[in-house]
């Protein structure tokens, strides 16, 4: 019985996830048939393209074909990863986006993760001293960083690191270097950059969440019991107030996605979002609506991630 | 053993201060029941969560002093107060509500007093609490479910398991039967009564529903306003009510047969907020004179142990 | 709520009030001082913005060759850039780009969530199922990643990019509509309304419409803010028209030019800092608004 309404729960968020790549992908088809210009061109027809490059394109994505076949056609190469041939580098797009969300990942996992802790840790600090003269400086601090352009504070940690001098800032490895610490000198400024521009959120996201549950009935029955403060908020407030977040992250990760294009482009750290900024300036239609999938079907997977964890962690979903 | 006087107690809000309690003098033997009956805005909540300490951030003890065993509790520090908090005096919310964590087993709820009051291990607590939660009438099977797939009368007993754990000498049951059926009221009123009498516990109950405390009480307090409008024995009380609040209160009890209420008192109850100089009840009163715009709230009817707060009781 | 009903009651009232009303709302956003400096904020750079010209030491579009990225001086206050144009009235002629592309779009998406929030919460049924769904999808989605992708398919002129921008940001506010609506559509002149046959766009335009204009005018001004944030962020990775001159532009220029590595700090400093103060002037105004038709949402 449990089991069951459970697995119902997950089957109805797969499908949603389901639904939603679908839509994706249907939309990409239609972007670049419907909107004016000449689409067909534009993602497969390029001079930098060979001829063979160009028929074996127009076999796979049924180019000559009627358009609803085209449409199937289309979807089945967008789940099998095949998004043609990039007009720059004249290779699979996949093969030049693979490596480029590895790198992406290796800068957007441990960035989402400082944020989120340095944000539920300023979040829970302000909530207990609600309205006082360090909740408002924590506030104002988190907002303020918020409020800057992700590529401006880039900019201004280059500028200061050039007058300091001997730290990296750009690439994800020197010439020649493979090591882990090569490689954290590089991430250094734009995980900060990310961390400052996006750790705000959940500091606000975790401080109503953590002042609405600080108001529930259940807290004052623990203050009832003799709990001291400490137990008041680690047992009983925080992890109520961290179910809410959950769902919080997973919808601010498109955000922190948006803000990693942005911090790839400023740092040239060699992931997606330094991909598109490239695509842009190459006019490479195929790559652009490669890398648009692939950070859309990532977004969304990681969501139905959370809501995974959510759906085990509530004990409301778990035992309905 | 529990004596408060003169205690007062305010909010301060966004429209200003509202006096929640004014004045309020009551005093409760070892052993009895104390009933503690009024509207909503009586002040009988915010009295309960006074004794406890746990009063919201905007409010006030503006006076008043209220002494358990001779000691102001009022004088203690907060981490002795704390410590008071759950082991000498418990408390019981309205169950089928929020009251219980959502995310934590009953049985670890219920343990968590002996723990905090470092009155046993992780093992013997929930020992301890399977003992009490099987006392209360819980199953065995619903020991280790979560609130939320717990009846309201199932999450009642296992709130008053957890304030009963720690053989507390003083309980607050704040409304403790609100939002159940009238046949787990019942249940949870006789549960209380029981437990009361076996573990010679000090109880004031409180709630808007005299019928139900005239059936656990010994004594009965009726507040209105903020202040105490009668006080005597359940029997003087109910028998021969000397305050027209009370009188209007006894007519609208609810019929045998369900929850109708017969007649219900006309007039708004008076705001916390404006509370009218004189007698706060003679807006809604059928035999208030004009005198009782002046009344300054001295004893106008006692006898014995029952006292009321009217001067035209005589009239009743 | 009742304050933002009474607010909204004064608005929906004859045009005679309104005059008055207007007063009575100035007296109590004057007291308000994160309104107020916001408010300040944006009259600063609007009058940026319309008199650029007569503020601007040199016409922007000037260029000197033999000017190349020359530091700050007596001449040039900001120094110059990689066209030896004048910086300083390049960050000045900013302003205008950044207030056409926030004003507009933010219209744009308004105009259509409120549409779309109105009749998806007011009719109920698959049409509000889907509208959820959709705004659901939007909500997780890098919007900006979409804006690229539109923008670099469509060709990025500035009217392209207010489109863009625009009709990619009304989820939000449907959704706060929806759920207004939601609660006012209970409210008893409504019912009443609906019960006496009411046409349904005249109760929707006539009674629904003036209650929530209150929470969509101060959901307008949050929205310029972010539509100046995702214009700048576009134009910042190269998608827009560079011949256009804005806060975005300059400091895409910094990087695409080495100003950023070579520690030229007057070239991209000044436009981030007009950025962040003008999303500041609106945000604070947009939340004092929120603050006032509507005491009980939660701050921040």
């Amino acid at each position: 019985m449990a089991t069951l309404t459970f697995s119902s729960y997950i089957a109805k968020r797969i499908a949603l996830t389901v639904v939603s790549i679908f839509i994706i992908i249907s939309f990409n088809f239609f972007l670049f048939r419907v909107l004016p210009g000449n689409p067909i061109t534009l993602l497969y027809r390029s001079p930098r393209l060979t001829l063979n490059q160009e028929k074996s394109l127009a076999i796979q994505f049924g180019l000559n074909k009627p358009e609803w076949e085209q449409y199937l056609l289309y979807i089945r190469n967008a789940l099998e990863g095949n998004f043609g041939i990039s007009f720059y580098y004249k290779v699979s797009v996949t093969s030049e986006l693979i490596p480029a969300l590895e790198n992406s990942l290796v800068l957007l996992i441990p960035a989402t993760i400082i944020s989120v802790l340095l944000g539920i840790f300023t979040g829970v600090f302000s909530a207990w001293r609600e309205n006082s003269k360090t909740d408002v400086a924590v506030l104002q601090t988190a907002m303020a960083f918020y409020a800057m352009p992700t590529f401006w504070l880039g900019g201004i940690f280059i500028l200061l690191a050039i007058y300091i001098g001997g730290i990296p800032v750009a690439g994800e490895y020197s010439v020649g270097s493979t090591s882990i610490l090569n490689l954290l000198e590089h991430m250094a400024l734009p995980l900060l950059t990310l961390v400052l521009v996006y750790y705000g959120q959940f500091t606000i996201m975790m401080r109503n969440s953590l002042r609405d549950v600080l108001s529930e009935d259940y807290i004052v029955t623990a203050y009832a019991k003799g709990a001291d403060s400490r137990r008041i908020l680690y047992t009983h407030a925080v992890p109520n107030a961290m179910l809410p977040m959950i769902s919080l992250i997973a919808i601010n990760l498109g955000l922190m996605v948006t803000g990693a294009i942005l911090v790839e482009t400023v740092f040239s750290w060699p992931g997606i979002g330094y991909m598109i900024y490239e695509a842009i300036g190459h006019l490479d239609y195929p790559m652009l609506q490669g890398a648009f999938i692939i950070v859309t079907f990532s977004v969304v997977l990681a969501n139905l991630l959370a809501d995974m964890i959510y759906g085990m962690v509530d004990p409301r979903i778990r035992y309905k | 053993m529990l004596n408060i006087s003169n205690l007062s107690v305010s909010y301060s809000t966004d429209s200003g201060i509202a006096n929640a309690i004014t004045d309020l003098s009551l005093d409760v033997n070892e052993g009895e029941t104390m009933g503690l009956v009024g509207e909503s805005g009586s002040g009988k909540s915010t009295l309960g969560l006074a004794l406890m300490r746990i009063l919201p951030k905007n409010a006030r003890i503006v006076s008043g002093s209220m002494m358990v065993y001779g000691k102001d509790l009022m004088s203690l520090s907060r981490g002795k107060m704390r410590r008071m908090r759950g082991e000498t005096i418990s408390m019981v919310f309205q169950g089928a509500m929020n009251s219980l964590n959502p995310l934590m087993t009953v049985e670890k709820q219920v343990s968590e007093p002996l723990l905090i009051h470092g009155k046993a291990n992780m093992r013997e607590a929930l020992a301890t609490a399977h003992d009490i939660l099987g006392k209360v009438g819980l199953k065995s099977s619903a020991w280790k479910q979560y609130p939320h797939q717990l009846s309201g009368g199932m999450k009642q007993r296992a709130v008053i398991a957890m304030a009963i754990i720690t053989n507390p000498k003083i309980l607050i049951a704040d409304e403790p039967t609100t939002g159940l059926d009238v046949v787990t009221q019942m249940a949870i009123v006789r549960l209380l009564k029981e437990t009361q009498r076996e573990m010679n516990i000090t109880m004031i109950f409180i709630s808007h529903d005299l019928p139900v405390v005239a059936k656990i009480a010994d004594r009965i307090s009726i507040m209105y306003g903020g202040r105490l409008m009668e006080s005597g024995t359940t029997n003087d009380v109910i028998r021969n009510p000397r305050h027209p609040y009370t009188s209007k209160l006894l007519a609208s009890v609810p019929d045998i047969s369900g929850n109708q209420i017969i007649s219900g008192i006309p007039g708004e109850p008076v705001s916390a907020l404006r509370l009218p100089a004189g007698c706060l009840f003679r807006e809604r009163c059928e035999i208030a004179l004009k005198e009782c715009a002046s009344y300054n709230y001295d004893v106008s009817f006692e006898e014995k142990d029952h006292r009321a707060y009217c001067i035209n009781s005589g009239a009743l | 709520m009742s304050e933002a009903t009474g607010m909204s009651r004064h608005i929906a009232e004859s045009s005679g009030h309104i005059a008055a009303s207007a007063m009575d709302f100035w007296k109590r956003y004057r007291k308000n001082k994160i309104g107020v400096a916001g408010l300040g904020i944006i009259i600063f750079f609007t009058v940026m913005a319309v008199f650029a010209p007569l503020i601007s030491p040199y016409n922007p579009n000037l260029i000197n060759s033999s000017l190349y990225l020359s530091p700050p001086s007596a001449a040039h206050l900001l120094g110059t850039n990689q066209l030896g144009q004048d910086l300083l009235s390049l960050n000045f002629y900013g302003a205008r780009i950044s207030l056409i592309v926030g004003f507009a779009a933010a219209a744009i998406s308004v105009i259509v969530g409120l549409v779309i929030g109105l009749y998806s919460g007011y009719f109920g049924g698959w049409a509000d199922e889907i509208l959820m769904r959709v705004t659901d999808f939007f909500l997780v989605i890098p919007t900006l990643v979409f804006m690229i992708v539109i923008a670099a398919v469509i060709g990025p002129s500035l009217l392209n990019v207010i489109l863009v921008i625009g009709l990619l940001s009304w989820p939000s506010t449907a959704r706060t509509i929806r759920s207004m609506v939601l609660s006012i559509k209970n409210w008893p002149f409504i019912e009443s309304a609906t019960i006496n046959g009411g046409k349904s766009n005249y109760i929707i335009f006539r009674h629904i419409a003036p209650n929530v204009f209150p929470v969509v005018f101060a959901n307008a001004v949050m929205s310029v803010a972010s539509a100046i944030f995702a214009q700048a962020s576009l134009v910042f990775l190269g998608v827009g028209d560079v011949t256009d001159i804005s806060w975005g532009g300059i400091i895409h220029g910094a990087f695409a030019f080495g100003a950023v590595t070579s520690g030229m700090w007057w070239y991209v400093i000044p436009p981030g800092l007009f950025i962040i103060l003008v999303i500041l002037g609106f945000t604070m105004t947009g939340y004092s608004l929120e603050e006032m038709f509507n005491p009980k949402k939660r701050g921040f």
